[in-house]
């Protein structure tokens, strides 16, 4: 039986003649701004019991409009028309008990979903509102800690839990009333790769073992694509196409849609390479390797050529070399506490001017730190720091962050402030009329913000508030923001955390534009591919201090396990393939 | 080190009538056997749950002591046995030993807040108090979290802004208070955001839909009855005791303190002995149950 049927579902968001949409990040009667008629346009999608359903598309397509309208409390105010069916009944004729039971929904933000301030007390938050007997929740409470491995950290204080083991939370809280089916909404935006991986992984075993029903949408593809039964594709509020993954692949190269750039590397290869069965695109990388390994077998790999033209992609290692140093960092030691570890154990780095440099490295091992040890928050106990060739001590008051030295930290609301993003950014040129700097006039202002806003591409968002952008756009006005107070060195924490690969693309444009006007940047990041393709200099940070700076290329071709899908699909055969496009020329020059 | 004794093991409730019995009895009785009894055993139950670290915390109590004993006859002139003049204010002996009581009682008070803060955790106290009215309790909960959450991400605002040049200061006063202000403009629009998401959650998992149940992790067993007996059973004894004025004590004009020939002050001071030293007792016991079990094999 179905479990979900959504007929000739339509809506639009009340504020604007004619209706609106806003996309990801709006919540219910919020007014906005809006580009397209209607939110969502006549969806038919049925849901099976016990299926996998993967919902994706760009980022402000309706995903998440769609996905609220499964829950009653959660239905956006707005013009509706059409209907949903679960389990044969309409939606509404369930009451709010039944719904809170039945159907269970995970949210973006690991951190606000969480109620209670204990994690024993949070598992239990939903039986007590079904006002289960204490006997029954005992029981339940035991069953889900037992199966998430929530036992060690259950009488702990969610306060001291990590973003991944939030989210595992809440997942097991919903779970632990027996949900029919589960709805999640991005659940791993806001987590590193590691986390995710060990989230969605669960979500799988979960239908696998539990029959449940799951309807998720996602955009970090490579992790989930392979596990879904069904892929549905959305674009302007419009069902583009529903199939099996294979499927969908296979529609997506054909209209060279843009959603296809967001595909696992394996099927970019498959198709970029002329594949053209449906049935034998690969999806996972160990499908990839014995597709590589197909189209060469019987050829030496010595005798192929490995040669990939990569002059123009970045910076050259002579360039960079010749250049003078920006950061300098020597022997620096670090620790929070008197006797707490040491987080910083002796790092030793140079980043010449002018260069987009990476750090990549696990989860705890001290990237933050270094980056806060670079702008004076963490002071180190030991070692010396040149910032453009001065010491950083040698700064005074508030000299290091006016023109030298700006940070973009891992939560892009922490910086805003104002009422609208034009607010914001006005916000950050008075304060340089007070410092001082220069006295401009109103006019200039404006002039100087409409080119900030148009390098960072939000010239469009100027109206809005910052908090009802996506996060790929709240990330390009923070940048926007850090960037007014023109620092020759740009810090990044995390930048591509809970971009879809649009957004990154774009702001990735933004950065190398700042790069040829002799910005610095310097970034941390759990973002494998996205490094391997924009940045000129990577380094790997391991146990309190970097252990090797290579070029992408070197760096990530020489990795076996810290490197992108490409390259560990191709490894095999090609020697220096990073990228997707590596993969694909080198089979073309091959052939 | 923290170390887990095992009275915190025993149901909150049984926590919680011990602290009361004890702070009350401790404010009301200022017998000097009664207060001695309090403080040393306060003492010990602190060691007990917090090592050798609790150490230092007692030795730092020891100038509150002193400086209430002595402060005290510089206020209170009563008693005929005066020890020197100030000026024209006798400084009396009288005063100074009420003194002493009474900073013989506010040290063993601290000291006894400070191992029940140990022991009666948040939740704990919740769980007494909850049970009757889930709403209240939830509430509680919340802002438990809530603050905590708050001062986390204040800090986090301000380095973010401080990494803009947006934290620096001038010198007016309202170019002091500019950056601080925004910072809270921020932390409102931040919490506001997440409260709407925090309702979300609620509502989609079924808060207000009707009656509420309230889950603990805590049971009320067996050796929590008969503690809980053993205590009302000892708390009587005292009570007979206070009333029969077996816990006499004055100190000015005249020093009357009921001495040993009195019974009710041995029936007295036993129970009130014996009711203090249940969490060093409980606690005791189970080491050496241990280490028992463990020389068996």
């Amino acid at each position: 039986m179905a479990c979900f049927e959504i007929k000739n579902l339509s809506f639009s968001y009340p504020g604007a003649p004619g209706g609106a949409s806003e996309g990801d990040r709006e919540h219910s009667g919020a007014p906005g701004y809006f580009d397209t008629p209607k939110a969502l346009q006549d969806i038919d999608l049925t849901v099976e019991d016990g299926e996998y359903v993967l919902l994706c598309g760009k980022s402000g397509c309706g995903k998440t409009t769609l996905l609220r309208h499964c829950k009653t409390v959660l239905t956006p105010h707005g013009k509706r028309e059409g209907k949903i069916l679960f389990h044969g009944k309409p939606l509404e004729k369930s009451d709010q008990r039944t719904q809170a039971a039945r159907i269970g929904y995970v949210m973006q933000d690991p951190d606000a979903q969480i109620v209670t301030d204990k994690v024993w007390h949070e598992l239990a938050f939903g039986l007590e509102s079904l006002g289960m007997d204490q006997k029954t929740m005992r029981l339940r409470v035991a069953e889900m800690a037992s199966y998430f491995g929530i036992q060690d950290w259950f009488c702990k204080d969610v306060g001291q839990l990590s973003g991944g083991q939030k989210q595992l939370l809440n997942l097991a809280s919903i779970m632990a009333m027996q949900p029919d089916v589960l709805i999640l909404d991005e659940p791993t935006s806001q987590l590193d790769p590691i986390a995710a991986a060990d989230f969605l992984n669960t979500v799988r075993k979960i239908n696998l073992e539990l029959g449940t029903t799951i309807l998720i949408t996602e955009h970090r593809l490579e992790d989930i694509y392979h596990a879904a039964d069904r892929v549905v594709v959305m674009d302007q509020g419009q069902i583009l196409t529903d199939g099996t993954p294979r499927q969908v692949c296979d529609f997506l190269q054909g209209r060279e849609h843009e959603m296809f750039t967001a595909m696992p590397a394996p099927v970019q290869v498959y198709y970029g390479t002329g594949g053209v069965a449906v049935e034998n695109c690969p999806l996972t990388v160990r499908e990839g390797r014995s597709f590589l390994s197909g189209i060469f077998a019987g050829r030496d790999p010595e005798s192929l050529v490995q040669e990939i033209e990569v002059s123009g992609r970045h910076k050259s290692e002579g360039e960079l070399e010749n250049s003078p140093l920006s950061i300098v960092m020597k022997e620096v030691w670090f620790r929070y506490e008197k006797d707490t570890p040491d987080v910083l154990r002796g790092v030793d780095l140079e980043i010449p001017q002018g260069s987009i440099f990476a750090v990549v490295g696990g989860n705890g091992t001290g990237k933050s730190t270094m980056l806060k040890s670079v702008c004076g928050v963490c002071r180190p106990y030991r070692g010396k720091i040149w910032i453009e060739g001065k010491r950083l001590d040698k700064y005074k008051g508030g000299e290091l962050f006016a023109g030298t030295l700006a940070m973009l930290p891992q939560d892009p609301k922490s910086v805003f402030v104002k009422k609208t993003v034009r607010e914001e950014l006005l916000e950050m040129c008075d304060g340089r009329a007070a410092n001082g700097a220069a006295d401009r006039s109103a006019a200039s202002e404006e002039e100087q913000i409409l080119k900030i806003a148009e390098l960072c591409e939000i010239d469009d968002l100027l109206d809005r508030h910052p908090y009802d952008l996506s996060g790929g756009e709240q990330q390009r006005t923070a940048l926007a923001k850090v960037m007014l107070t023109e620092p020759k060195i740009l810090l990044l924490d995390e930048p591509t955390k809970g971009m879809d690969s649009f957004f990154k693309q774009k702001f990735a444009r933004v950065l190398k534009r700042l790069q040829t006007e002799g910005v610095t940047v310097v970034m941390v990041s759990h973002d494998v591919e996205f490094c391997a393709r924009y940045a000129d200099l990577t380094g790997m940070f391991f146990d309190g201090s970097i252990v090797t700076v290579n070029t992408p290329e070197k760096f990530f071709a020489r990795n076996s396990f810290y490197t992108t899908a490409a390259n560990r699909m191709s490894r095999h055969i090609f020697q220096n393939a990073v990228n997707v496009e590596d993969v694909i020329e080198l089979c073309r020059k091959n052939r | 080190m923290n170390r887990q004794d095992a009275f915190s093991g025993y149901s909150p409730q049984v926590n919680f009538i011990f602290y009361i019995g004890t702070v009350f009895f401790t404010v009301l009785i200022v017998h000097p056997a009664f207060l001695i009894c309090s403080l040393v055993l306060a003492a010990v139950y602190y060691l007990q749950v917090r090592g050798r670290q609790g150490l230092r915390t007692i030795v730092g109590m020891s100038p509150v002591f002193v400086v209430v004993s002595a402060i005290n006859p510089l206020l209170n002139t009563g008693g005929d046995r005066a020890l020197f003049y100030l000026g024209q204010r006798p400084y009396t002996l009288e005063a100074l030993y009420y003194g002493m009581a009474l900073g013989c009682m506010l040290t063993a008070v601290i000291l006894w807040f400070a191992s029940y803060n140990r022991t009666m955790t948040s939740d704990k106290f919740m769980f007494v108090f909850g049970r009757k009215s889930p709403v209240i309790s939830m509430i509680l909960t919340m802002v438990f979290r809530m603050v905590p959450g708050f001062q986390r991400k204040a800090r986090q605002i301000t380095t973010a802004r401080r990494c803009i040049g947006r934290m620096e200061t001038g010198s007016s006063l309202q170019s002091k208070l500019l950056p601080s202000f925004a910072v809270v403009s921020a932390l409102t629009s931040w919490a506001l955001e997440g409260g709407v998401i925090t309702a979300d959650s609620m509502q989609s998992r079924g808060y207000g839909s009707g009656k509420r149940s309230a889950f603990s992790i805590y049971s009320f067993v067996k050796r929590d009855r008969l503690t809980v007996c053993l205590m009302i059973l000892l708390m009587m004894g005292i009570l007979a005791a206070v009333l029969r004025g077996g816990t006499r004590a004055s100190y000015t004009p005249e020093l009357l303190v009921s001495g040993y020939d009195d019974p009710w002050l041995w029936i007295g001071s036993i129970c009130w002995f014996v009711f203090l030293s249940i969490p060093v007792a409980v606690d005791v016991v189970e080491e050496m149950r241990w280490h028992v079990l463990r020389s068996k094999i």
